[in-house]
């Protein structure tokens, strides 16, 4: 009997949400689903490597930075959404990988994600509500240059963060998105040196719940 | 059971998931991608994959963003807004941002004729004659060989090989044209024996995209991204053939070429049993009969195999038709990429679904 990816996704009698899986493979990264946002430039490519999904490398501009994300095209609730990301910072230094949800293309809005970033001891969750960070929280897990799986579930009430099928932390506090949001994935430099930096993503999944 | 995710319907989250690629061939076209712009100057400005000239001018220039090297190639497909009118479109090397002086441009003229240009040089009046109905194209091959192209048919080859790293490059001089580009998709074809391959989707129930080609071998493939091992991946096709003395082939492979080099291969032949195939990056391997006619391969089946580090595997429908123990000698020894291959003229390949996955 042949089965529907529907039937093995939503219980009977369900209406499907919004959803997106992304498997970053192929010649060059599908630009007709996914914008790209930069500054001073910066480039996309799928890597020539087993397991190397996409790779954003930003310009080696000051400050440079490359995100791929929708537009602006905001499907995803505030209030009950997820995103399931398989990615990595790759470069060692000055540098840090974001990835979640966003309400805009320049993280000035609402966001909720998870950074790594170089300049941390471990991976973070953070969050923005209409541009106002909340504190970073500090997972248990050590930054480095490994793909991991990201798991961020968004409710009206809270965020957490799984790293690996392990459930990271949880924010229930303020600084939560109030907003529609869309799927977005950062590489970018920090320290005002000149460096392009790496980030590489292989997988990307988001729902509504 | 329901599951939350596709990836957990595939992994428990406790594991990180490796490179799992599918696509079910369906809908209009197979998947295209649009030129994103930027160094726009001079009264170019751009609207997604389009851009827009306003004023007359010469001396203006745009790239598009993402780069690439002539060892990889990239291939684009445009169409002009208005017939008779003056825009270049081509590549350029990727630091350049200097009008029409790029390395390899077809200009529209204003006297509704193609002439080739390289450099801001004039080195080919090809007489060919375009409207704003025709998708036009330059391609970059692999080797560095670049192509212009009118509705899919090659009218010119340039006699310069690419070298270095290029990005795509467009200079409108008339007011109120405007191009929309569209770069080489998810899936590229690389082409051999003169002709060019194709794809389009079938209107036919449970049709698929069809590969063709009107040479004697076209490949459907990534475009050298290789992201799956040699020594733990799997890919399933489900494919058939169609035409008088088709001859098609799909598996995985490292090169592009449509050989098959580093890889596992099913090849419908025109006559005789199926075969599979496993082959070094050299070229050398064996192959063993599937057992399973060619004629059966008019049919669609599911073509299911496995590299490990122990042996290459070859199912159809389920059930195991061959298996290659691994001898370090003529197995897959690079990583791979899907290809999909038209051996001749007479074949078109329905694809109807590919997934290819690490293990």
């Amino acid at each position: 009997m042949t089965k529907s990816i529907y039937d093995q996704l939503n219980a009977s009698g369900t209406v499907a949400k919004q959803r997106v899986v992304e498997t970053f493979s192929g010649s060059i990264l599908d630009t007709d689903r996914w914008n790209t946002t930069f500054n001073g430039n910066g480039t996309t490519a799928m890597a020539d490597e087993v397991d190397g999904g996409l790779k954003l490398t930003s310009s080696d501009n000051a400050s440079g930075a490359y995100m791929i994300n929708f537009n602006d095209k905001r499907q995803y609730s505030n209030s009950g959404c997820e995103c399931i990301f398989v990615g990595k910072r790759t470069t060692t230094t000055n540098a840090q990988m974001l990835g979640g949800f966003s309400s805009s293309t320049a993280l000035t809005g609402d966001v909720i994600a998870v950074k790594d970033f170089t300049g941390n001891t471990y991976k973070q969750l953070v969050y923005a509500k209409n541009g106002s960070w909340g504190t970073a929280i500090n997972t248990t897990v050590a930054i480095d240059v490994n793909f991991h799986n990201h798991k961020i579930t968004l409710s009206s009430s809270s965020g957490t963060l799984s790293i690996d099928g392990l459930t990271a932390v949880t924010n229930s506090s303020d600084n939560l998105p109030d907003s529609a949001l869309q799927p977005f994935f950062y590489s970018g430099e920090t320290s005002g040196a000149s460096a392009s930096i790496i980030s590489q993503i292989r997988y990307m999944e988001c729902y509504n719940t | 059971m329901v599951f939350p995710s596709v990836y957990e319907m595939t992994n428990p989250l406790t594991t990180v998931r490796k490179q799992h690629f599918w696509e079910y061939f369906s809908g209009s076209t197979i998947i295209s991608n649009g030129v994103e712009w930027q160094n726009m100057t001079d009264g170019q400005s751009a609207s997604a994959n389009q851009l827009i000239k306003s004023g007359t001018s010469w001396t203006a220039d745009a790239t598009g963003t993402r780069t690439f090297s002539s060892s990889e190639g990239a291939e684009i497909e445009f169409t002009v807004s208005q017939s008779a009118t003056d825009s270049f479109c081509g590549f350029d090397i990727s630091t350049n941002t200097d009008s029409y002086n790029m390395d390899y441009a077809l200009y529209c003229g204003g006297g509704g004729t193609i002439n080739i240009y390289a450099n801001g040089s004039q080195v080919s009046a090809t007489g060919v004659s375009y409207t704003s109905a025709d998708r036009l194209g330059v391609r970059m091959d692999s080797s560095g060989t670049v192509t212009f192209l009118k509705n899919g048919a090659v009218f010119y080859t340039s006699s310069t090989t690419a070298s270095g790293t290029y990005r795509v490059n467009a200079t409108i001089y008339t007011s109120g044209v405007s191009l929309n580009v569209n770069m080489n998709s998810r899936w590229a074809i690389t082409n051999f024996g003169g002709g060019a391959g194709a794809t389009a989707m079938a209107d036919e129930v449970n049709g698929g995209v069809k590969l063709t080609t009107s040479g004697n071998r076209s490949a459907l493939q990534f475009n050298n991204k290789r992201q799956f091992s040699n020594t733990g991946s799997e890919i399933i096709w489900v494919v058939k053939q169609a035409g008088s003395g088709a001859n098609g082939a799909v598996g995985l492979a490292s090169n592009s070429n449509g050989y098959f080099n580093s890889g596992v291969h099913v090849d419908f032949p025109t006559s005789g049993n199926s075969n599979f195939y496993t082959l070094n990056d050299a070229g050398a391997g064996s192959y063993t009969s599937t057992g399973k006619n060619v004629s059966e391969s008019f049919s669609y089946h599911t073509y299911k195999m496995t590299c490990s580090a122990s042996s290459q595997t070859c199912t159809i429908d389920g059930d195991l038709s061959s298996t290659v123990t691994r001898d370090n000698n003529q197995d897959p020894d690079e990583k791979m990429q899907p290809v999909a291959l038209a051996y001749n003229s007479s074949t078109t390949l329905h694809l109807q679904y590919c997934e290819a996955y690490n293990t």
